[in-house]
């Protein structure tokens, strides 16, 4: 039922190889760091289906990116970095999580000024450390994207994904593909108002609530045994869960604020509703707000 | 003997070259505050005066991923030149009718000298940073300037005669257009009430996602 990821990931690795070359020969500018804090309430942490086992919890972050610009030609730059991001979830430790990796990105202006559209094509890898050693996965992202303003107040981007992932377990591995839309409206010079839309659809994980029946863990809702694939007892959430790698199709919806804090800053509050269906539908509310200091 | 030439041809020398004025534009919003930035010139009616170009190039600098001075004003066929202080590549351009160019990527000084060899006004932009932006008022007149941040600029040296008196400003909602006469010796000040459009610019301050560049 699921495809063993290497086919892709050579791929990857590939184009990887190809941006890299292309960026070698020129001189690049950099490094540019840009840091960001955030908190984030989550509603849903373990994406269950309403009923037993919906929790939610807080988790903060720490993001730091630092990169390089190079340019190719007239209108065409090269972006390469890493990015490290720390996680912390107080109230589920199994859930905190370090991730490191680089990242590059090929960016071509369709023209000059501000409102000639962009496309973007890129690629990420990050290896992630979770407490709970079996959630610790490799990770290869082939990215594009682009964006158009539409007048000096108004821009829209969007940007499509494909992933894959293999975790130390498997019920934590699998691929993805997604795309996104943001459209970002700046009603003064400070207030930003942004509005979310997403779809992905791919490989994730959904925790029901378990029993010890018989001498085993097993979900209370029996209908779950029914779905095909890999799931097993965790204990990551202080009470007994059965977690379920499904195939698993995810709108998203939101809304956000970015006030500017001068030229380098700014602060973003934002909450997006992320709608389910896997074996059952469930939701996801999650809310956050994010300092974003670009040095 | 001596002495009585001398005294003659000074008479002779005022005669032909009379006193210049001195006008001084102070602009204002409708609140009362000094409005800088604002290119004002005086433009002699009927009979178009000889302009004196810059030997050396005016520079518009990029500093910080902004342009400086933020206006500029030039008399036509002047040559400006944009060096580059930052660590990061600029693509200024410009796709202004009066002045169409563009110097792609570089650091350091610019090889290219752009001459604005037509009189209008030019906005500069960057290609990568979009909230970069500047202007170039370029003019047929000798006589002009800038406010400062009080909002006055002192108009010299100017010959008496009928003027056409013109303030330009980024954000002006209304043309300025009007005409005075300058006398001998004239020190006069003009005040000008101009109403400013909102101040919309590109934002510059970074966001928490999407396809942010810098
Ligand atoms: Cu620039």
């Amino acid at each position: 039922m699921i495809r063993h990821p290497l086919a892709r990931r050579s791929t990857l690795a590939a184009l990887a190889l190809g941006l890299l070359s292309a960026g070698a020969s020129v001189a690049a500018d950099g490094p540019y760091v840009t840091t960001v804090a955030t908190a984030t309430w989550q509603d849903n942490i373990t994406d269950a289906p309403s009923g037993d086992g919906v929790l939610g919890a807080f988790t903060l972050g720490s993001t730091t990116d630092v990169s390089w610009l190079a340019s190719l030609g007239f209108s065409t730059l090269l972006t390469y970095g890493v990015e490290s991001t720390l996680e912390i979830c107080p109230r589920f430790s199994g859930l905190d999580s370090f991730s490191w990796g680089p990242r590059i990105s090929w960016r071509h202006k369709l023209g000059v000024g501000p409102y000639a559209p962009f496309v973007t094509v890129g690629l990420e890898g990050s290896a992630v450390a979770f407490s709970d050693h079996e959630r610790s996965r490799i990770e290869g992202v082939f990215t594009a994207g682009g964006g158009q303003r539409l007048n000096d107040a108004v821009q829209l981007l969007v940007d499509a994904r494909a992933g894959t992932y293999n975790a130390n377990d498997l019920v934590y591995g699998g691929n993805y593909v997604g795309a996104n839309a943001t459209l970002n409206w700046d009603v003064s010079g400070t207030w930003r108002i942004k509005l979310l839309g997403g779809w992905r659809s791919g490989d994730g994980v959904s925790n029901y609530a378990a029993q010890f029946v018989g001498g085993a863990w097993t979900p209370i809702d029996p209908g779950i045994l029914n779905s095909p694939g890999w799931w097993h007892y965790v204990n990551t959430y202080n009470q007994p869960f059965t977690a379920f790698r499904l195939g698993i199709r995810t709108l998203s919806s939101g809304i956000g604020v970015c006030p500017a804090i001068g030229r380098h800053t700014s602060l973003a509050l934002q909450f997006v509703r992320l709608d389910s269906k896997g074996y059952d539908r469930y939701a996801d509310d999650v809310a956050s707000a994010s300092i974003v200091h670009r040095f | 003997m001596r002495r009585l030439i001398a005294i003659l041809t000074l008479a002779c020398l005022c005669r032909s070259a009379p006193a210049a004025g001195i006008v001084r534009v102070v602009t204002r919003d409708p609140a009362g505050t000094p409005v800088a930035d604002a290119v004002a010139s005086l433009t002699l009616v009927g009979s178009p005066e000889a302009l004196t170009v810059p030997k050396e190039p005016v520079a518009i600098v990029q500093r910080d991923q902004e342009f400086s001075p933020y206006v500029t004003a030039v008399v036509v066929g002047t040559r400006v030149v944009f060096p580059n202080r930052d660590t990061v590549q600029h693509h200024v351009y410009s796709v202004s009718a009066a002045k169409k160019f563009e110097i792609p990527l570089y650091i350091g000084d610019a090889a290219e000298t752009i001459v604005f060899d037509r009189p209008g006004v030019v906005t500069l932009g960057c290609n990568i940073h979009d909230w970069m932006v500047a202007y170039v008022v370029v003019l047929s007149t000798p006589h002009f300037a800038k406010t400062d941040s009080g909002g006055s600029a002192d108009l010299t040296s100017l010959p008496p005669g009928r003027y056409r008196l013109e303030v330009w400003h980024p954000r002006l909602s209304a043309k300025v257009d009007r005409e005075l006469t300058v006398a001998e010796h004239d020190d006069t000040t003009q005040v000008i009430s101009v109403t400013l459009r909102p101040d919309r610019r590109i934002r510059r301050a970074p966001d928490a996602g999407g396809a942010d560049y810098r």
